[in-house]
């Protein structure tokens, strides 16, 4: 069980120790309600029926989301599955560039050897341009595996709230997780699934600019 | 005027692959001297070594990118009117709006083919 797994060997802290930390711990916030409970109960200057029904639901619900997160393997999914596709990835980036500079190789030796014949140098010229699927699959691997990277940021942090709190390196890297790029930075996201524009949008918009005043 | 194809092409970007489709497309366009820079600051310095007719540079690059490459050639007295194509896969309007604002000659988005860049060099340095 998490609850008991987290707060095993551990001071007995109230709410007021937890709240000093500068990690979160889900397992100790619900020990620390369990117990604030049970003052309530002992304390009969209080009409604490109803906040006790609250705050043991509450308390429940804790103890319900340390279960969740831990079955959601955390720890697993960081140290065995992710890595496992990143290196997958990188092996895919790794065999399309060697394949590909294969295929330019053999279109150039085609190319030198073409001499004035029109229709090789037009497939030849074909191949040359397929061969930037590389580039773009590239890019894409990139986009996917800082995905990855921020899965994994946020996979420890979840596994870190159940197990031991979050500590000043993590914090820094879910910070640069949620900071908002800016400037030119803000502008780069490499290829578009949707959202993005076709060359004849961009054609249509630079002659806009080219004509009107307003573009500054 | 005609294009002289002779003169000296730069290509930017830092993908390896990228160049050499690059430049095998630029030459069955009749491009005879091409030279390649794999990021904007080493395009810069060679900008400033050797007169070059036209440059064409991928945006998305380190440590210096195609945008900055582009700024610095438009704040450079000497190459400030040299025709600088970006060939990117940003096509985002907010990128071609950054791009423009800084002085590119034209814009062309990633996957792109041969007869597109013909277009686009032709519209920047005229029909060849």
């Amino acid at each position: 069980m998490s609850s008991e797994k987290t707060t095993s060997g551990k001071p007995d802290s109230g709410p007021e120790a937890s709240a000093s930390r500068t990690s979160v711990n889900l397992g100790q916030v619900a020990m620390s309600l369990e117990r604030t409970v049970a003052r309530l109960k002992d304390d009969s200057r209080l009409e604490g029926r109803d906040v006790n029904a609250y705050l043991r639901a509450l308390g429940s619900i804790l103890r319900r989301v340390c279960l969740d997160l831990e079955a959601a393997q955390p720890s697993r999914i960081i140290s065995e599955e992710l890595p496992g596709i990143t290196t997958e990835l990188e092996v895919v980036t790794k065999e399309v560039f060697g394949a590909t500079e294969k295929i330019l190789e053999s279109a150039e030796v085609i190319d030198q050897n073409a001499g004035e014949n029109a229709a090789v140098a037009d497939a030849v010229m074909q191949i040359f341009e397929a061969c930037s699927f590389q580039d773009i699959t590239g890019q894409r691997i990139t986009k996917i595996t800082s995905a990855l990277r921020s899965v994994e940021t946020r996979a420890r942090a979840t596994s870190a709230a159940v197990d031991e709190g979050i500590d000043a390196d993590l914090r820094r890297d879910l910070e640069a997780l949620d900071r908002v790029k800016q400037g030119d930075a803000a502008l780069l996201e490499g290829p578009q699934t949707s959202g993005g524009s076709s060359q004849d949008d961009i054609d249509a918009l630079l002659a806009e600019m080219d004509a009107g005043p307003s573009t500054g | 005027m005609a294009v002289d194809l002779n003169m000296p092409v730069m290509i930017v970007d830092d993908y390896k692959t990228m160049l050499r489709i690059l430049r095998n497309l630029l030459r069955q366009l009749k491009f005879t001297n091409i030279e390649e820079a794999t990021d904007g600051a080493m395009a810069l310095d060679m900008l400033r070594q050797q007169k070059y007719g036209l440059v064409i540079s991928d945006w998305n690059m380190e440590p210096m990118t195609g945008i900055e490459l582009l700024r610095n050639v438009r704040a450079d007295a000497e190459l400030k009117s040299l025709p600088f194509i970006m060939i990117t896969a940003e096509s985002k309007t907010e990128n071609v709006i950054a791009a423009k604002q800084a002085g590119v000659s034209n814009y062309i988005v990633k996957p792109f083919n041969s007869e597109t860049l013909k277009t686009k060099i032709e519209s920047v340095l005229g029909a060849f």
